[in-house]
């Protein structure tokens, strides 16, 4: 689990050291992909008779978060954009060193709250990375393309912690939230591609 | 099938037959249809459940309460007003009658979300058809197809999934937190909520608490992540922003009603303290917006802030306050409609949103000045509206909780509104024409809804009729006022 929370981390980071939008989706997907296994290690800590919430979620999270969302974005911002280039976070030692400390914070910050115990610890402050460098890249990025990926680095990063509770939602809420996300990037997209005209990159 | 849960289904199975290509030529016939039959359910269902009477369906995730029972028949009242207006404004090009249709289906699927929004007896389900009515709008609101209109829609979408998201994550970590403290599941099933053990004195708790009310303010165009409520009740088309601003906002109203409900007592010192803030700051920073803007639909969108301001500020005080703020939630409602409608004719007539280009609307379109004129008074809280009253009780409730100097700031702030709206508003309306053109036509079925939303304001500042006010005071018992 260590290891993954590590993952998860370097993949929470890669985008904001991407040079390319491609590249920055594919990160997207990773961090998907991780929370799906992670989700899987926690049902099998926590697993209950007929946990049908506890699959869907990880499905959501396979499928939804690791593979749809990536593609579906990149199929939308494809032949928008004259550049393949994006950078998130401008390549400056400031905002650089902005993106560190925020890293350091929020594990600090998760070492802090009870339990202290390792690997809660480093399960939350990894969620909380996710978060705040969520609201970073949003508060930098004026480009379309740059803030939905902030937005869904915030989307990760609240999975993630919602993946450190023993209790699952039950079934009915649990296809709400999906159904609720599936929404938001079906919408994110079509507007992307309303908004990503070539004319942005000049 | 239970009649309470058909106020959502009937929308629902109506967006669902306007995707049948036949029906599509019928689409705002429609539209007013299931208008009529959702106010009517709605009202009847109110008239004949007692007020303090509780019905928990769908096996426990939607309840019946007071709360329920006055939204619902709010919303649907002003989705009668809404779908009235549509159906009986004239449609004279192809571009009009693309827009009743895409209009009924996607407002049929936001009433549907609305419905269930305040029927909610869970708060992630609650949470989830928040985010439903958010995504239903988005069609509306881009509708135009201008790079404006898609602007707006985006900044709406971005905004508010940031700030539904942080109100999600304060959900997790208030869970977190009764995780850790009592090793059991938050349960989010507001009557199996044990506020007692919640461990509310830690700062996981506390943390979730602030994330929440954070979200849900964003959500209310509450500071400081307000931004997206001007552009995009600008940008919209008079009905959208319409449903915006009186359906949507009272929807998540109730929803933060809810938490209030269920953590209002165990953290009452830091909910006060944060709505209180939040609501000194939306009024402070929509009042200057209002001074420097020199458009009036804009003008109307910030007073929308400095309502959501002075509604958060009374729910920080609580004790007698609710009550009042109630009633202005009410009242507010019925006055953006009125405005909202009344902003689109004018736009329309004169092709313009700017104040200073606009003269003789009395003169011009008597109606649409009549109605302005009425609305900007009921805005501004004049006598005898219900939101005088509204504002009145808040004001007393704050005086009657110690709190003098956020009587005097509201007061100042409240002046400076005055004033400003005042100068900008009433020369468009009273000023002698510049410009040689006629009288304009206004239609009687296009005022029908602007007169209904007009006569129930009087009503609920000169009459309240008592199983109003019983239900009123039964809502704020629920979030702690007096008895």
């Amino acid at each position: 689990m260590m290891l993954l929370l590590v993952a998860m981390l370097v993949a929470i980071m890669a985008p904001l050291f991407a040079r390319t939008w491609r590249t920055m989706f594919r990160a997207l997907g990773l961090q998907g992909l991780l929370l799906a296994v992670i989700a899987y290690m926690q049902l099998g800590d926590h697993a209950q008779p007929g946990d049908i919430a506890g699959w869907v979620m990880i499905a959501d999270l396979a499928l939804l978060r690791g593979l749809f969302v990536p593609a579906f974005l990149e199929r939308m911002v494809r032949g928008r954009t004259r550049s393949p280039e994006l950078e998130l976070v401008p390549s400056d030692l400031v905002f650089w060193g902005i993106s560190l400390v925020i890293v350091v914070t929020a594990l600090w910050f998760g070492a802090k709250i009870p339990p202290v115990d390792t690997l809660p610890s480093l399960h939350l402050g990894v969620a909380l990375t996710a978060v705040l460098l969520g609201l970073y890249v949003l508060a930098l990025q004026t480009r379309p393309i740059g803030q939905v990926i902030g937005a869904v680095i915030i989307e990760n990063g609240v999975v993630l912690l919602e993946l450190l509770l023993t209790h699952h939602v039950a079934l009915p809420v649990e296809l709400a939230l999906v159904g609720v996300f599936l929404g938001s990037i079906l919408a994110f997209g079509v507007l992307l591609r309303r908004l990503e005209t070539p004319t942005e990159d000049a | 099938m239970n009649a309470i849960l058909l106020t959502a289904l009937i929308p629902a199975a109506g967006g669902l037959l306007t995707l049948i290509p036949p029906v599509r030529a019928f689409a705002l016939q429609l539209l007013l249809l299931v208008a009529v039959a959702n106010f009517g359910l709605s009202l009847a269902l109110t008239i004949e459940t007692p007020a303090d009477a509780v019905v928990y369906l769908g096996q426990g995730y939607f309840v019946f309460d007071a709360t329920a029972q006055l939204f619902m028949t709010l919303i649907n009242a002003v989705f009668l007003g809404v779908a009235g207006f549509v159906a009986a404004h004239p449609r004279p090009d192809v571009g009009a009658r693309r827009f009743g249709r895409r209009f009924t289906g996607c407002t049929l699927a936001f009433m549907a979300a609305s419905n269930l929004a305040i029927l909610s007896n869970h708060l992630l389900m609650g949470w989830a058809f928040v985010e439903a009515t958010t995504l239903t709008a988005i069609p509306l609101i881009g509708h135009d197809g201008t790079r404006a209109a898609w602007r707006a829609a985006w900044r709406y979408l971005l905004l508010s999934t940031v700030g539904l998201s942080l109100a999600f994550l304060g959900f997790v970590v208030l869970e977190r937190s009764v995780e850790v403290s009592a090793h059991e599941g938050l349960s989010f099933f507001l009557n199996q909520l044990d506020v007692a053990n919640l461990g509310s004195q830690t700062f996981a708790h506390k943390l979730g608490i602030l994330l929440v009310l954070f979200g849900y303010g964003t959500k209310l165009g509450l500071a400081p992540m307000y931004s997206w409520l001007p552009e995009t009740y600008d940008a919209a088309r008079p009905p959208v922003t319409t449903l915006l601003a009186a359906v949507q906002f009272n929807i998540t109203f109730v929803a933060l009603f809810r938490v209030l409900q269920s953590f209002g007592a165990s953290d009452q010192e830091l909910i006060r303290a944060v709505l209180t803030a939040m609501g000194v700051a939306s009024m402070v920073i929509s009042a200057i917006n209002i001074v420097a803007t020199r458009n009036y639909k804009r003008i109307i969108a910030f007073a929308s802030i400095n309502h959501a301001g002075a509604l958060a500020i009374g729910l920080g005080v609580g004790g007698s306050a609710i009550y009042g703020v109630l009633l202005y939630a009410v009242s507010n409602a019925l006055v953006k409609a009125v405005l909202f409608l009344t902003a689109g004719q004018i736009e329309e007539r004169f092709g313009t949103k700017r104040t200073d280009e606009i003269q003789g609307l009395l003169h011009e379109m008597p109606f649409a000045g009549i109605f302005l004129m009425f609305g900007t008074f009921a805005l501004l809280g004049f006598a005898p509206f219900g939101s005088f009253i509204g504002e009145l009780v808040m004001m007393g409730g704050m005086i009657e909780a110690g709190q003098t100097i956020l009587f005097a700031a509201t007061c100042l702030i409240l002046l400076l509104v005055f004033v400003a709206t005042g100068r900008t508003m009433f020369p468009m309306i009273w000023s002698a024409s510049k410009r040689d053109a006629g009288r304009g036509s206004e239609p009687f079925v296009d005022l029908a809804p602007k007169i209904f939303f007009l006569l129930v304001l009087l009503t609920l500042g000169i009459y309240m009729p008592a199983p109003l006010n019983e239900l009123l005071g039964q809502v704020a018992l629920s979030l702690g006022g007096p008895r």
